[in-house]
């Protein structure tokens, strides 16, 4: 036991801030800043690693998803990185999600208290499993308390936490991204002199992205001067590849990543990258070869697609319950056979489909279900003791408690 | 041993290494990674005392060394015996100034360092000359020359003529050693999909690659989506230059474990019986 707990104080020095080491095989993680994207990924985003997110036609979740990575890389300390050709990097800094206050009750907390424990008279041998889980919940999280009411304006936090919790209505202060030395937004936008020459935009963004590792020591290989902690380093790239981005060849891009990969292998840090796919596409359900080169040629794919890009789903019944599917396609596989999401995830883990839905406050991923049919409304007649096989799948329905296959959650005022 | 239902398979002669002068080529998948084949033949190398030239493009020396450690060698070990290799391709492969094995970080910058003919012999002298330094000393090295994932050469728009003189060049030498070739390349990019020159260079590629090769390990996820008890089907066929008799090619559907990989015939899985 005390050597347990040795070692536990020794390697905690040693790790930055804001990260955490994979109970599978040791390897260091950032958080998404969503609890249900890190589960799918094993515990979150190994340090080193590149993630790729295919954007949604018509939507912007896939963009959500990047804030959130960003959001949580400033509420962990961590330097921050964004590179975009769509929009001002300020204007997408600003409207960053921020935390949510301690003292506003979560919403999802107050279901799991009322959901009663009902007896099972028919599938009563499944009582003694345990719920199935269609979500992911995120812990009661004490040092995004801590986070708060330390204050996070004065930045002297006792401990970054490895995950918060944000509230997609708030957004993040000003005086954080303005004052913030760990931001760097990277201007890709041409100069007027430049637009003649052989502009090769991948290789601007290399350059100064190896600058940035060099000068504030990520290099994992180089220990830090004495007096600099160890600090991970964030990179988020917003829809790479778009129209925006003009280089020559198709080559410059898969340079790019694996230089990029290569640059990550040896540092503290991880990239989350966006891509328009479907602009590569001519139908939806293809992947054209250009798309595929790019997805071998990063660590982690994973895909949003929204029903209200696709024509053909928008007046499916699933439609009110989820705003789109999630896909995986490959997951992260650094020093080991098999992903550690196999191990630890509870949403991806059996090979689930996964769907997503967008709240007033969060974005949650959760595996994907037809409803009951008839439904999930309130039951209107009062429940009748008379064995209607009828009123019993209904009370399942309603309840969910019990055999699982339900997301078990009472009609949201809220939800749409 | 690597994975013992993946040897049996095989059934190569002689404690299960890569029969001389062969070459083996792995096709995979997005959807089923071959990355674990590349260990079964690093490990049966190792282990029979024979030697290992890596040359990893999609991962760096710590991915292979501590799966290496899980299946029973140590590869800094054998490093320092001077059995194991690695040629660093993720980091250096657009700056191969430096000919170390080890994976030392050096500041390249692409735009010096042209993709050409030239780099790739550039390249190939490096690898010739670890060869000949590390590994041509004893007689019977029955040395294993193995390419983690070649499709980045591809990818890097290099050109194909000059990759597929490269992988003949790498082939001669290692003839000589009496020793194998072992190759990965992604095989799933939907040819109707893509743009004319790429699709034409990728058909080039993989049926060349196919021409040389006497052995082919084709892996791909099933068709009918995840399971958890099957990770995948792998297809053992011959290539168009096997001769070999007693080869039986088969299909195969197998799961990864934690340190291990079990192959089994199709619907024999622990999960279903």
């Amino acid at each position: 036991m005390s050597s347990f707990k040795k070692k536990v104080q020794t390697s905690q020095a040693k790790l930055p801030q804001g990260t955490r080491l994979s109970p599978y095989n040791g390897q260091l993680l950032i958080s998404t800043g969503l609890p249900s994207l890190d589960d799918i990924l094993g515990g979150g985003i190994p340090i080193g690693s590149v993630l790729l997110i295919k954007e949604d036609r018509h939507t912007e979740y896939a963009r959500l998803l990047l804030k959130y990575f960003l959001a949580q890389g400033i509420a962990s300390g961590h330097h921050v990185l964004l590179s975009t050709l769509e929009e001002d990097s300020k204007n997408f800094m600003m409207g960053l999600p921020w935390l949510v206050n301690e003292i506003e009750e979560d919403d999802d907390n107050e279901e799991s208290i009322t959901q009663s424990e009902e007896k099972m008279i028919i599938a009563w041998r499944y009582k003694g499993l345990k719920k199935f889980e269609s979500s992911v919940k995120n812990k009661p999280n004490i040092q995004n308390k801590f986070l708060n009411d330390s204050g996070i304006k004065s930045q002297q936090s006792i401990e970054k936490p490895f995950r918060s919790t944000f509230d997609l209505t708030k957004l993040i202060p000003q005086n954080i991204i303005m004052d913030n030395t760990l931001v760097t937004m990277i201007n890709l936008n041409k100069k007027s002199d430049e637009i003649i020459g052989n502009y090769n935009p991948y290789n601007a963004l290399l350059d100064k992205i190896r600058k940035i590792i060099e000068e504030n020591h990520f290099n994992s290989l180089l220990n830090p001067p004495s007096n600099v902690e160890r600090n991970a380093l964030r990179i988020g790239i917003h829809s790479i590849s778009s129209p925006s981005w003009q280089s020559n060849s198709s080559h410059d891009l898969f340079v790019f990543l694996h230089a990029l990969r290569g640059l990550l292998r040896f540092s503290f840090g991880a990239a989350v990258i966006t891509i328009p796919a479907h602009l590569y596409t001519s139908s939806s359900s293809e992947t054209s070869s250009f798309i595929r080169r790019i997805e071998h040629m990063c660590d982690a794919v994973v895909e949003v697609e929204s029903f209200a890009g696709s024509p053909a789903t928008t007046n499916a019944i699933y439609s009110a319950t989820y705003h789109g599917l999630f896909h995986v396609h490959k997951l992260p596989t650094l020093n080991s056979l098999v992903p550690p999401s196999t191990k630890l995830s509870v949403l991806s883990g059996g090979g689930n489909n996964l769907g997503f839905k967008l709240r007033r406050k969060k974005f949650t991923i959760e595996t994907f279900h037809l409803p009951p049919e008839g439904g999930v409304n309130e039951r209107r007649v009062t429940p009748n003791q008379s064995k209607k096989k009828v009123d019993k799948n209904k009370d399942i329905g309603i309840s969910g408690s019990g055999c699982g296959t339900i997301p078990g959650r009472k009609v949201d005022p809220y939800d749409f | 041993m690597g994975y013992a239902s993946l040897d049996s398979s095989l059934s190569f002669s002689d404690n299960n290494l890569p029969p001389n002068k062969k070459s083996i080529l792995i096709t995979d998948t997005l959807s089923a990674s071959g990355n674990f084949l590349i260990h079964h033949f690093i490990v049966n190398q190792i282990k029979s005392d024979k030697h290992v030239v890596l040359v990893g493009f999609s991962q760096i020396f710590n991915h292979y060394l501590i799966i290496g450690r899980k299946l029973g060698v140590n590869l800094t070990l054998a490093s320092q015996k001077g059995l194991f290799s690695f040629i660093d391709g993720l980091t250096s492969l657009y700056s191969q100034t430096d000919s170390k094995q080890t994976s030392v970080l050096t500041p390249n910058s692409l735009s010096d360092s042209p993709i050409s003919k030239e780099s790739l012999q550039n390249f190939y002298k490096i690898i010739k000359q670890i060869i000949e330094t590390r590994h041509s000393s004893i007689n019977d090295s029955r040395i294993c020359l193995i390419f983690d994932d070649l499709s980045v050469l591809i990818y890097s728009g290099f050109n194909i003529k000059d990759i597929l003189e490269f992988v003949k060049a790498c082939r001669m030498m290692i003839e000589k050693y009496n020793g194998s070739l072992v190759m990965l390349i992604h095989a799933d990019e939907d040819v109707s999909q893509s743009s004319p020159d790429d699709e034409l260079d990728q058909e080039i590629f993989l049926k060349s690659l196919i021409y040389q090769s006497e052995y082919l390990l084709s892996v791909r996820g099933l068709g009918s989506g995840f399971s958890k008890d099957v990770s995948g089907e792998i297809t053992i066929a011959r290539g168009p230059r096997n001769h070999d008799k007693l080869f039986r090619p088969s299909t195969l559907h197998y799961k990864i474990l934690d340190n291990n990989v079990q192959f089994f015939v199709k619907g024999f899985s622990q999960g279903v019986l």
